[in-house]
């Protein structure tokens, strides 16, 4: 079921890869800006990579949030989607999809904006690029989670846009700080296992609670 | 607390602890007011529809039926 | 226990609700303006100021402040609840409460706010820190309005009501994960709250409790008053709006 509504989406995305591109874009646009802004020096940049890696990250997850959802509840094809199965199941469809075609692609292109940041500065054969991407792996399905309650909830607003963010990022800060700690970590040669772990928990509880929400909020948007 | 020169001074710090209260003041007495107003200006809303002429009265009566809910 | 079942479906009835209200709220403002006022007798006037930390007279802010960050928690929470019993029991006035409780809330974290920031300056030398206790005030912030803009985004209420219930829904169960977040990542506070053994003169007490119980009253009394508006808002061309509105009883099949 879940796997026929993804096959679904995944088709329906593959029309517009514009789209899909121009956030991955804005990440490392957004990303390149501040060497110019602070300074290019290695070290600068390299205290400063982690938390801009993952904000800019964040900005791309919820820039890209509005495809998945907009135009389909715009054609009334979510409405017949909705006849045909649970809220929940395609909740969780286009969740999956927005991570596959959103968060996948912010992961394999962190360890570019690794080097864009130095992240890797003076130490050889570090592990840092290996764990930015293992934050995202974990952060970024939670970023989707809680996206998608948010995005589900406005589909009916009158005016949208900047009005999920106003709603999703207070809930984006744990995973925030967590994201940009376990990598602040592992650059200051610390322990990151607690912070991996605790983003592993906020992705259960994401997992547990969001795609029902979510679900729910979609059928009053349509309803 | 020894004397009014005291109360109004607060020590030193007498602009800290008056604009907290201040604030406080005003922001819930903005509330007080504005649901006032609110409830008030409702009020004569219901009122006006009310003692409108007939016809239009008869208009709204068929508007609100046609509505579902 | 049949009887409060009862009671809780009358207040389902907006026009119960409305009459009731109508009822308790000079009660409950006469109660809370004695207790502020003898709270305010306390906690400007008649309590000693704070020698051990240093504090001095500041300490008189923390009268306002406490209570003030403590309703913006329990507004939020009550806010939850209300959209629960809303969305569960499909109890409309329930949405009314949830969306009445939303102003006088985001007013009391705006206020925990200010009086931290400006009990902040005197004591650790900045408006602004960013710990524990302020971030998660300004996050719950946002999330407030974040509700009230959310609300007011839809032209359709119904909708409106349902989908603020979910947000608030989601925003109780992050609150404590905020907080904790925050709070890991910045541990540094000043460690000063009644329930600390200790930290708290018994002097200082007296006014605290005072002006707890009339700034509680004073968030109940506002509600209410703003509940009763959105009644009136909801059922603006229900017969007994009108009969109120118009001081007339209407005669049968008009209106």
């Amino acid at each position: 079921m879940i796997l026929t509504l993804l096959k679904r989406e995944l088709k329906v995305a593959r029309r517009n890869w514009i789209g899909l591109a121009i956030p991955l874009l804005f990440f490392i646009i957004v990303v390149s800006l501040f060497p110019f802004a602070v300074s290019p020096e290695a070290p600068v940049l390299q205290q400063l990579a982690p938390g801009v890696i993952w904000v800019a990250a964040l900005l791309a997850m919820l820039l890209s949030l509005e495809q998945f959802y907009r135009s389909d509840y715009q054609d009334g094809s979510l409405e017949q989607l909705l006849l045909m199965s649970s809220p929940t199941s395609v909740a969780i469809s286009k969740i999956l999809a927005h991570w596959l075609l959103t968060g996948l692609p912010l992961v394999v292109l962190s360890p570019l904006l690794g080097v864009l940041m130095q992240i890797n500065h003076g130490v050889e054969h570090s592990a840092h690029t290996w764990v930015l991407m293992l934050s995202l792996v974990l952060g970024t399905p939670t970023l989707c989670l809680l996206g998608a309650v948010g995005m589900s909830l406005t589909l009916a607003a009158s005016r949208n846009g900047l009005l999920v963010s106003i709603l999703i990022i207070p809930l984006y800060v744990p995973v925030l700080i967590f994201g940009a700690s376990t990598v602040t970590a592992s650059l200051e040669n610390m322990r990151y296992n607690g912070e991996l772990a605790i983003l592993g928990a906020f992705l259960l509880i994401a997992i547990v609670f969001a795609p029902f929400a979510s679900g729910r909020a979609l059928k009053i948007s349509v309803g | 607390m020894s004397s009014w020169h005291e109360f109004i001074f607060m020590g030193k710090h007498g602009a800290f602890v008056w604009s907290s209260y201040f604030m406080t003041l005003v922001v819930l007495l903005g509330l007080f007011i504005g649901f006032r107003m609110m409830l008030k200006s409702l009020k004569k809303q219901v009122e006006v529809a009310a003692v409108a002429p007939d016809s239009k009265k008869q208009k709204a009566r068929k508007l609100k039926v046609s509505q579902p809910d | 226990m049949a009887n409060a079942w009862r009671w809780f479906h009358q207040l389902g009835s907006p026009k119960y609700l409305f009459q009731k209200t109508g009822q308790w709220l000079p009660w409950i403002w006469g109660a809370t303006l004695i207790l502020l006022a003898v709270g305010l007798y306390y906690s400007l006037w008649a309590s000693p100021i704070e020698v051990r930390q240093g504090q001095g007279h500041t300490v008189r802010i923390m009268y306002v402040h406490v209570p003030a960050a403590a309703l913006s928690m329990i507004g939020y929470i009550a806010m939850a609840i209300a959209a629960t019993v809303g969305l569960v029991w499909k109890m409309k006035m329930a949405f009314a409460v949830v969306r009445s409780i939303a102003p006088v809330g985001a007013a009391m974290t705006f206020l925990a706010l200010f009086t931290g920031s400006v009990w902040g300056k005197p004591t650790w030398g900045t408006w602004w820190e960013w710990d524990a206790r302020m971030t998660s005030e300004l996050l719950l912030l946002f999330l407030y309005l974040g509700y009230i803009a959310l609300h007011a985004s839809f032209s359709d209420r119904s909708k409106a009501d349902k989908a603020g219930a979910i947000l608030a829904i989601v925003g109780v169960i992050n609150i404590p994960i905020i907080y904790f977040s925050v709070k890991w990542w910045n541990t540094l506070h000043q460690g000063y709250s009644i329930t600390e053994k200790g930290a708290l003169n018994p002097a200082f007490q007296t006014p605290l409790f005072l002006m707890l119980a009339g700034i509680y009253l004073l968030f109940a009394a506002l509600v209410l008053m703003r509940l009763r508006a959105e009644i009136v808002l909801r059922n603006q061309k229900s017969r007994w709006v009108i009969e109120w509105a118009s001081g007339k009883t209407l005669e049968r099949g008009e209106s």
